[in-house]
């Protein structure tokens, strides 16, 4: 991206600019997945497991991310099963300092024509309540901050309802059946996303854990590239694909299916991965998780988002849904660390707010 | 805008405390069985004259959240032998007035266990080993050493008493002497009595305390479908 001088920008403006690799005045910091830590539920009083089910208290501790922590971007989907809740999966709503979980040891498909999306799917109470708190959050935060959504891809689907063993060695034997699963969910992806943009988001973040480990380049390609080519295009929404893990091998393809942007793992070195991209989709990454913002302290949260500036990836944020015991200090230093650097770096280059 | 969320929910951001520098946030207490499941976290800073201090501290806004923490901080002092310092705020250090961060996270795990009104005890430099069923007992060589002994026959005596001492070391961040590691000392130069006696339970059965410390950091982290253990 070109130095040159922009305006301030408000957040919203920040986030949607650089979602569609645009100017920014600087880098925005960005939260995909989720920052809800105890200590926050705590300040506004909205815990874990019921701010995952009332939309009063998710708007409430999605709003703390750009109220106390400084972010750009506000994510009231903090889990990934919301919707496989209201597909009928066991779940485990776990307590305040844990995630809710879907229980795959216990799937609930055991075949492409179990597949079949309820009813009542789109009144599920755990469906309305992220679109609710949607609602809320623009009520609220109006135009400030950038709002994102987030519906899971028909891989993760695939490993909640079918169980991770079951759906991976379906992939092996029945290639044809996957692909089958795979179309008949994704209308789950599409269904819960679109409502969710109705109900206000900006953007929406698309988790679909074709992870590192136990994926292919080759799989991603065969199997989701063109799904999420399809999806970039039917939403009328800029996406942020996610996918932990190293994730490199794969980005290739990633940044030819149309997406805004891509939400990297740690694993991933940040100049690797621009250098990987060639500028043709936005990189939003990749403080580490479980090292650095839960174990380490500010000055190290400091390096890693100065690598990822330095390397000039285009929002910058936690590689992943935080741990829930993340100090806040460390979350406090992403964006301060931001402002310092751009600070320097565009006073330097004479452009007060450029980037 | 920001006046009112929806009925009798309060706004986002009006009259509402915010997050605060308190310092280095060293351990967790993520759900405080004792007091309604709040959140309470222990703060390392240091003063200008470069004495560390320790402050508790809740963000929750439940009425009765300062005396949790005043009473957390009293049987902090009682079983790991600090100070509450005069002030505002549930605020203590150590007598000798440096850090010893390991040893007093394990300090406020300890004492986040014990129950809103039974009187927190000092734990003895002497203590039964089930294991061996020796009686394991800590003398001091001199003002900061301490000397790991233990009573009965030779047989496998000093290898247990080795490997009480560097669990003693691992626990507390204390300094192991010789190559039979049954000799520990301070690096502040003084004397923690408290905290070698609390801590002394903890390393007959050093494998049990890293595992508990383990399983209290996997917990809240969120790991992809593909690693999910259920």
């Amino acid at each position: 991206m070109a130095s040159q001088y922009v305006k301030p920008m408000t957040s919203r403006q920040r986030v949607l600019a650089a979602l569609r690799r645009e100017p920014v005045d600087r880098t925005p910091v960005c939260n995909p997945t989720s920052v809800a830590t105890v200590e926050l539920m705590d300040l506004v009083d909205a815990t874990f497991p019921m701010a995952n089910r009332d939309a009063e208290l998710m708007a409430r501790l999605a709003a703390t991310g750009y109220t106390e922590l400084g972010f750009d971007t506000v994510m009231p989907v903090f889990s990934i099963i919301q919707e496989s809740s209201a597909l009928g999966c066991k779940m485990q709503w776990e307590q305040k300092d844990n995630w809710p979980t879907v229980r795959m040891r216990e799937p609930i498909w055991t075949d492409v024509d179990d597949i079949k999306v309820p009813k009542d799917f789109m009144k599920h109470p755990d469906i309305v309540c992220v679109l609710d708190a949607i609602k809320i959050l623009r009520r609220e935060l109006g135009d400030e901050v950038a709002i994102v959504g987030k519906t899971m891809g028909p891989w993760t689907l695939g490993y909640h309802c079918f169980g991770v063993e079951p759906f991976l060695l379906l992939s092996l034997d029945d290639p044809g059946k996957t692909m089958l699963a795979l179309e008949r969910m994704k209308e789950i992806t599409y269904l819960f996303g679109l409502a969710q943009i109705e109900a206000g988001a900006d953007a929406l973040t698309l988790p679909d854990h074709a992870t590192g480990d136990l994926v292919s380049a080759e799989y991603y390609k065969r199997f989701l590239k063109d799904m999420h080519a399809e999806f970039a295009e039917r939403f009328p929404a800029p996406l942020i694909l996610h996918i932990c893990g190293r994730t490199v091998d794969r980005m290739g393809y990633i940044a030819d299916t149309g997406m805004a942007a891509f939400h990297f793992d740690s694993k991933n070195k940040p100049q690797e991965s621009m250098d990987t991209v060639k500028g043709k989709i936005s990189l939003i990454g990749n403080i580490n998780n479980p090292e650095t913002l839960f174990s380490k302290g500010p000055e190290e949260v400091r390096r890693e988002v100065e690598a990822n500036l330095d390397a000039g990836v285009n929002m910058v944020g936690p590689e992943c849904a935080i741990p829930l015991q993340t100090p806040i200090e460390n979350l406090l230093e992403i964006s301060r660390t931001v402002r310092e650097w751009h600070h320097a770096h565009d006073h330097a280059h004479g452009h007060p707010h450029g980037h | 805008m920001m006046q009112q969320m929806g009925s009798g929910v309060e706004p986002m951001r009006v009259n509402r405390p915010h997050v605060r520098a308190l310092g280095r946030r060293i351990e967790l207490i993520s759900m405080d069985p004792h007091f309604h499941d709040i959140t309470i976290g222990l703060y390392e800073t240091s003063a200008p004259d470069g004495a560390i201090s320790y402050l508790l501290h809740s963000y929750s806004g439940r009425s009765g959240v300062d005396q949790r923490l005043r009473s957390l901080a009293a049987s902090m002092a009682t079983i790991g032998g600090l100070v509450i310092e005069p002030g505002e705020g549930a605020r203590l250090r150590f007598r000798c007035g440096k850090g010893h961060r390991l040893a007093c996270r394990r300090l406020f795990v300890e004492a986040g266990k014990v129950k809103p009104g039974v009187e927190a005890q000092v734990r003895p430099l002497q203590i039964a080993d089930r294991t061996t069923g020796r009686t394991i007992t800590i003398v001091h060589d001199d003002a900061n050493t301490y000397r790991v002994t233990a009573d009965g026959l030779d047989d496998g005596r000093a290898q247990r008493i080795g490997a009480i001492g560097r669990g003693l070391a691992r626990l507390a961040e204390l300094e192991l002497i010789g190559e039979d590691a049954t000799r520990v000392r301070t690096t502040c130069g003084h004397a923690h009595d408290e905290l070698v006696g609390l801590l002394l339970m903890r390393a007959l059965n050093l494998r049990a305390a890293m595992r508990e410390q383990e399983e209290a950091m996997s917990r809240g982290m969120l790991v992809a479908p593909s690693a999910q253990k259920s």
